[in-house]
């Protein structure tokens, strides 16, 4: 860490160690009631608000605010119908039928229809929209025509006009076809790209409808002021009869950790995810703050990719080594309820995720019977033998080397493999690891795209996504076995068939060791007493879509009345509210 | 005169041109993927694939760097633009385009105009900060040289360059705004009321180092030029004290502060990365830092070729102002 770094941390301990303030007001049992602004911050910016194009972690948030969907997850992580009041999978698994609630309006007031689902749909799966993800909705008949053509007689590229698998059934009813079963369809469409538009989005993409945002999500914009905050109001004509409840939210953004921390403590924002380590350790230990406070389930796996086309990794002795060798519990512990130890791929949030399997151990025993078998064996007494050339482990800005690294490089040379850290930023970190040949061992890190066990496996792990460039799968592994049963899970809509499939998915990456996982990391969230109904689940982020605020308890004013103390205040205790 | 200027803004273009082409290529040969950035760390290949050809960045580097450049000034019936002139600024037929973000996808130019005059005002503000702290501090410590004054203000420059920006930046916020009250923790507020108070705090962290060089800059000046025989002389004619300090050697002093001041404004005006990211001051500083990370190339071009345009104006005007100044250097 650079000496700045350093005294950025101890400046940011220092503050946070005097103290914290307790929650402001008192927790009581009311009925949901209408009114109030609730006020959130985030240190990220958000870049677009046009759903078939944004896609990170903030305008998540936002679009799950401003566009309501055909299908959502539930607290609980099931997929029920939002727009569409009932929808039916038929028996092959290929068609899709959506009944639309009748009357819901867009926040422009016109009514949503079938007709402008399908219309969104087209806009999002446009060749010429900037869509980052249409190869999600790859599995819908007539796609390939649609999104990238196809040659004619004379060879030249041409389109077809409309995207053949949705089909418009009646002002209220639409099925979706899809050219095989395809199990990911469903979660696939909870995702904000699906999401109907209002009229004014048109069939195409056009760059400016990104600042208007206009759909029938319970709010609507009422201001966006690009890098400082975003203003929603609630949409009056919200198809859930009461909802929602609060009459305006004010999201601030680039709001670094510390500022939103000392907001929080005055009550300038009802709400707080993004919290420096000691300040974490902080709220955790206070008991006043235990009632408010909610862990967020981990949605994210981490460990550390092998590449098994390079040395020494090549070697499946060697990789089942080195996933012997390291110590998760240990790494943990460094973040102790942040970070939990893991053995499997799926993280708890995840459907597929199984509390019971026994995935890679440490064992350092059997990782130097391991190297043995590998010809390396190495003697922990002597300190000789092992692998006779330093490699490197590559990884980016943060967290995940600056702690992770060097207690792999002390676990790892107990089994004789001497590791050099590199660290690099996050897209110089994409740009080498996803190449092939270059990197020997490195993070390893993904986050759901959405709630389906495909997404953990697909992507990284298949052979499919191997290339010279740009290879999502880092450790170039590539496992027949493996590959077929990705392919058939992703078809099989029984799901108890399905479960047994990625189960053995992860026996594979247990034993051929393609990655030593690992830990699933999470957050903490905390609200001020008077923010009611807010729910951390497995499929949303910081979603206030059915919170209330107890006007009683909540001040009135971002200073409640209470002015500074003047010179006082600087001696004063922390605490005292 | 005249050809000494337009020799200096002949060199000035190609200063700039030499910035931007060199921003350019550095750009590309960074080990980074734009498109994979836009598309996420999870976007599957076939989708960065096509973001990269929709963006032209799948073309060798040569023929981007030829779009660009003429993209960036041309005719308004050049072609290089196609019919797509969105996203350009126009002065008369001359239109200057710098593309359409990655990120945002608004077109550059608009950008930075929205940002650049929080930027400019912030800079404003604490050049105001910088310089009145700094000859004011300056001149009394000259004035009381070897005094326990004197060893105090020297000390505290001292303490004000050393002082890291962030952290100076949140002793103020914790003190003014977070325990005292005083001011808003940061933000850039609605009303131009609003942001002449949010101005108050990242200025003041801004003007902390210049305040404190300015300061020695002068007090080494004055001390040098009181002991001067034009300031004996003065005081000999029964020119009141503070008269000649002011008008006599303060006077003199101010020329090489001149220069640093249109220096440090240049700097400025280019933003103040680490104190507009800590303030939530949406400028151009907080902006170039955020494209730097999303490898978002049309802002970070943007931002270069703004602030070395600034920069090299304020150069520029520096030259003009001491030459028309200091007679010695309009004589050579």
């Amino acid at each position: 860490m650079t000496r700045p770094y350093l005294l950025a941390l101890a400046c940011t301990i220092s503050l946070g160690c005097e103290g914290i303030a307790g929650p402001i007001g008192a927790r009581r049992e009311i009925a949901p009631e209408r009114g109030g602004t609730m006020q959130l911050g985030t240190f990220s910016d958000l870049r677009n608000l046009d759903p078939a194009l944004a896609f990170d972690t903030i305008a998540q948030s936002f679009e799950q605010l401003l566009y309501a969907k055909l299908v959502d997850y539930d607290h609980e992580g099931n997929i029920v119908p939002m727009l569409a009041e009932r929808f039916e999978v038929s028996p092959d698994g290929k068609r899709y039928s959506f009944k639309l609630h009748e009357g819901i309006l867009f926040h422009d007031g016109t009514e949503l229809t079938a007709d402008d689902v399908q219309r969104s749909i087209e806009r999002t799966l446009d060749p010429e929209t900037p869509c980052p993800a249409p190869s999600f909705y790859a599995g819908i008949a007539g796609y390939t025509e649609f999104h990238d053509g196809k040659k004619d007689a004379a060879g030249k590229v041409v389109f077809a006009p409309h995207l053949a698998g949705v089909v418009v059934d009646g002002r209220y009813a639409l099925h979706i076809d899809l050219a095989a079963p395809d199990a990911t369809f469903l979660p696939a469409a909870t995702l904000p790209f699906l999401a109907p538009l209002c009229k004014s989005a048109g069939r195409k993409y056009a760059r400016e409808w990104g600042n208007k945002a206009c759909g029938a999500g319970p709010f609507r914009l009422l201001d966006w002021q690009s890098a400082r905050e975003v203003t929603l109001v609630r949409h009056e004509g919200y198809f859930r009869p009461g909802q929602p409840y609060l009459d305006k939210i004010r999201w601030f953004l680039l709001m670094p950790a510390l500022s939103q921390r000392f907001k929080f403590e005055r009550g300038e924002l009802d709400h707080i995810s993004e919290l420096t380590i000691p300040d974490l350790v902080s709220y955790r230990a206070d008991p006043r703050w235990k009632p408010f406070g909610q862990w967020e389930p981990a949605k994210a796996v981490q460990g550390v990719f092998l590449n098994n086309e390079m040395e020494p990794f090549d070697n499946v002795e060697v990789r089942r080594a080195f996933a012997a060798a390291v110590d998760w519990e240990q790494i943990a512990s460094t973040r102790p309820e942040q970070f939990i130890a893991t053995s499997q791929m799926v993280p708890p949030a995840v459907p597929g995720h199984d509390p019971s399997f026994q995935g890679q151990k440490h064992d350092v025993a059997a990782a130097l019977e391991h190297m043995k078998n590998a010809g390396l064996a190495f003697d922990p007494v002597t300190r000789t033998g092992g692998y006779p050339l330093p490699v490197r482990y590559v990884g980016p800005d943060g967290a995940a080397t600056e702690i992770v690294a060097p207690l792999l490089q002390q676990q790892l040379s107990k089994i004789g493999i001497r590791i050099e850290i590199k660290q690099l930023s996050w897209p110089s970190f994409l740009a080498q690891t996803e190449q092939r040949k270059t990197v020997q061992l490195g993070y390893g890190g993904w986050s759901m795209d959405f709630p389906d066990p495909s997404d953990f496996f697909e992507p990284i792990l298949s052979s499919d996504n191997i290339q010279d460039e740009e290879s999502q799968n880092a450790a170039f592994f590539s496992n027949l076995e493996l590959d077929a049963l990705l392919k058939k899970a992703h078809n099989e809509i029984d799901v108890g068939a399905r479960s047994a499939m990625y189960r053995r998915c992860e026996e594979i990456v247990r034993d051929q060791a393609p990655w030593a996982i690992g830990m699933d990391q999470r957050s903490f969230e905390l609200v001020q007493p008077y923010v009611h109904g807010y729910v951390v689940d497995k499929a949303h982020v910081v979603d206030v879509r059915e919170v209330w605020l107890d006007s009683k308890e909540r001040p009135r004013s971002s200073f409640f009345g209470r002015r500074s103390e003047g010179m006082l205040a600087l001696i004063r205790p922390w605490g005292k509210r | 005169m005249l050809r000494r200027i337009s020799s200096r803004l002949a060199w000035s273009v190609f200063t700039i041109w030499a910035v931007v082409s060199l921003t350019f290529f550095i750009n590309q040969s960074l080990p980074a993927d734009a498109a994979r950035a836009i598309a996420g760390p999870q976007a599957r290949p076939a989708d960065v694939a096509r973001i990269k050809s929709q963006l032209g960045l799948d073309r060798p580097i040569w023929a981007q760097y030829r779009i660009f450049m003429g993209r960036l000034v041309h005719f308004r019936s050049s072609s290089s633009q196609g019919n797509d002139h969105s996203s350009c600024a126009k002065v008369g037929p001359v239109h200057f385009d710098l593309g359409i973000s990655y990120q945002m996808r608004r077109p550059v130019i608009d950008v930075i105009v929205e940002r650049f005059p929080r930027t400019f005002f912030l800079a404003i503000v604490a050049l105001f900060f910088e310089v009145t702290i700094g000859v004011c501090a300056g001149v009394w410590a000259a004035v009381r040289r070897n005094t326990l004054w004197d060893y105090f203000t020297v000390s505290l420059t001292l303490v004000g360059i050393s002082a890291p920006t962030f952290l100076a930046g949140i002793l103020l916020q914790y003190v003014f705004a977070y325990r005292l009250r005083w001011l808003e923790l940061d933000g850039y507020g609605t009303s131009f009321a609003e942001h002449a108070t949010r101005v108050l705090l990242p200025a003041l962290t801004l003007a902390l180092t210049g305040a404190a060089y300015y300061t020695r800059l002068v007090r080494d000046d004055m001390i040098d030029l009181l002991k001067q025989d034009f300031v004996r002389t003065a005081h000999a004619k029964g020119v009141p004290p503070l008269g000649v300090i002011v008008r006599h050697a303060l006077r003199n002093a101010l020329l090489p502060l001149i220069t640093v001041v249109g220096l440090d404004f240049g700097g400025l005006v280019g933003g103040a990365i680490v104190t507009e990211k800590l303030f939530r001051w949406p400028g151009l500083g907080q902006l170039s830092v955020d494209s730097v990370f999303n490898r978002d190339a049309p802002i970070i071009l943007g931002t270069v070729i703004f602030a070395s345009t600034a920069i090299v104006l304020s150069n520029v005007l520096v030259d003009i102002s001491y030459t028309l100044l200091d007679p010695r250097v309009r004589a050579k």
